[in-house]
């Protein structure tokens, strides 16, 4: 895991990239490609759309380095700009195949590396998790994502879904209800979380 | 402070998930939660599914190549798409709007004389075979400016407005009282001072 840049250090390396020094891009593209591709795989859950999506959208980041506002943190550009690759990549889908059903796209289920100590409980709730995830909208599973997985305030997120903080609240709290609705009638029987996560825990 | 309801409970979620409920009011909850099972359960399961999503690292992993892959596609840039072509589109554009009017400007000398009021009639074409040296330099000379000035406007005309088209035109100028006649206000409908107006409506669109 590469380790984030502190801001000083962030607009020199963007400098240096604006002069399209090989080392500083190369820099960049290693501090953000593996949360980058994690949260753009998460979103249209197909491994050659996610990295194709990611190399678009460094590269478009980079060929306007120039219109980049130092206010705001190189990642948050980046990942607005994989956002609405991924709107739009997901729009052809749908444009394609009708509403996507994200359980029949060839992503889906993808052989990743399961932690073997993972008790067979623990892996069933996970994948419950992932699979009542994936049925969000794109716009709440970019949110849940971000929220959670990138540690990003609503603040931020509001910036890379180019919408109001409130929406971005709105999305949250909809998407939580929908995960509720979809996971309690399965984990009824958990009735404490410290019980679930020792299971998770293995 | 009353007891919490589970519905007074169940509005304080998001905030107490998010971590912005404000210590007493998190108390509250406790408090709730601690005599409810169900929201106790509500709540324990948007903690560990936000658990879930945050801790699980087990995704797919970019190829190894990536970086390298995307530093050679910046090193050899894609070819730009013809639509994105601008710069060069308005440079063959002008090329070629400056040929068709020197086409046009050989094909039809000049205009046919107009009869309608107000346009300055051109003069009438000569025959250069008649006309004595001196004159026929000064007759191509007014050919070649208005060769240049066709292919000036057919050259500015994409970038001109619509007021600056009709000023070029002849048409609606401020002085066009004096081509056309002076505006008769006093006709209903008519407007004093139309072009102004025009081009208010233009600045402000």
């Amino acid at each position: 895991m590469v380790e984030p840049l502190s801001r000083g250090d962030e607009q020199r390396l963007i400098q240096r990239a604006k002069r399209r020094e090989p080392d500083a891009l190369r820099h960049l593209i290693d501090l953000h490609k593996e949360r980058l591709f994690n949260f753009v795989w998460r979103v249209v859950r197909h491994h050659h759309d996610a990295e194709e999506i990611c190399q678009e959208a460094f590269l478009k980041a980079f060929a306007s380095l120039d219109s980049f506002r130092p206010e705001f943190r190189f990642s948050t550009w980046l990942f607005t700009i994989a956002y609405r690759l991924c709107l739009n990549a997901l729009r052809r889908k749908r444009a394609f195949a009708g509403d996507v059903d994200f359980s029949v796209l060839p992503g889906h289920g993808e052989p990743v590396d399961e932690g073997a100590a993972q008790s067979e409980e623990a892996r069933r709730v996970k994948t419950l998790i992932w699979d009542s995830v994936d049925r969000l909208s794109p716009q709440q599973r970019a949110t849940v994502l971000l929220f959670y997985r990138n540690d990003q305030s609503c603040q931020e997120i509001a910036r890379i879904l180019e919408v109001p903080v409130a929406t971005v609240k709105s999305h949250l709290h909809r998407a939580r209800a929908r995960l509720r609705e979809m996971l309690e009638p399965v984990v009824a029987g958990e009735t404490d979380r410290t019980r679930i996560l020792a299971k998770l825990a293995g | 402070m009353a007891k919490l309801t589970c519905q007074q409970a169940e509005q304080l979620f998001d905030a107490y998930l998010d971590g912005e409920l404000s210590a007493s009011l998190e108390t509250e909850l406790d408090a709730h939660r601690l005599a409810c099972a169900a929201c106790r359960q509500a709540l324990a399961l948007m903690e560990v599914t936000g658990h879930m999503i945050s801790a699980d690292r087990h995704a797919p992993v970019l190829g190894e190549d990536f970086t390298q892959r995307l530093l050679a596609c910046i090193e050899t840039p894609r070819p730009i798409p013809i639509w994105r072509r601008r710069r060069t589109i308005w440079v063959a554009g002008s090329g070629l709007a400056a040929a068709a009017a020197i086409a046009i400007a050989f094909t039809f000398p000049a205009a046919p004389p107009k009869k309608v009021a107000g346009w300055q009639e051109r003069a009438p074409s000569v025959s250069t075979s008649a006309l004595p040296p001196g004159a026929l330099k000064e007759h191509f000379d007014g050919q070649i400016s208005q060769v240049r000035e066709s292919t000036e406007w057919l050259a500015n005309f994409g970038k001109m407005t619509v007021m600056q088209i009709l000023d070029r035109l002849g048409l609606e100028q401020p002085n066009a009282g004096e081509k056309f006649g002076a505006p008769d206000s006093k006709r209903p409908g008519s407007r004093k001072s139309a072009s102004d107006d025009d081009k208010r409506d233009i600045e402000d669109l």
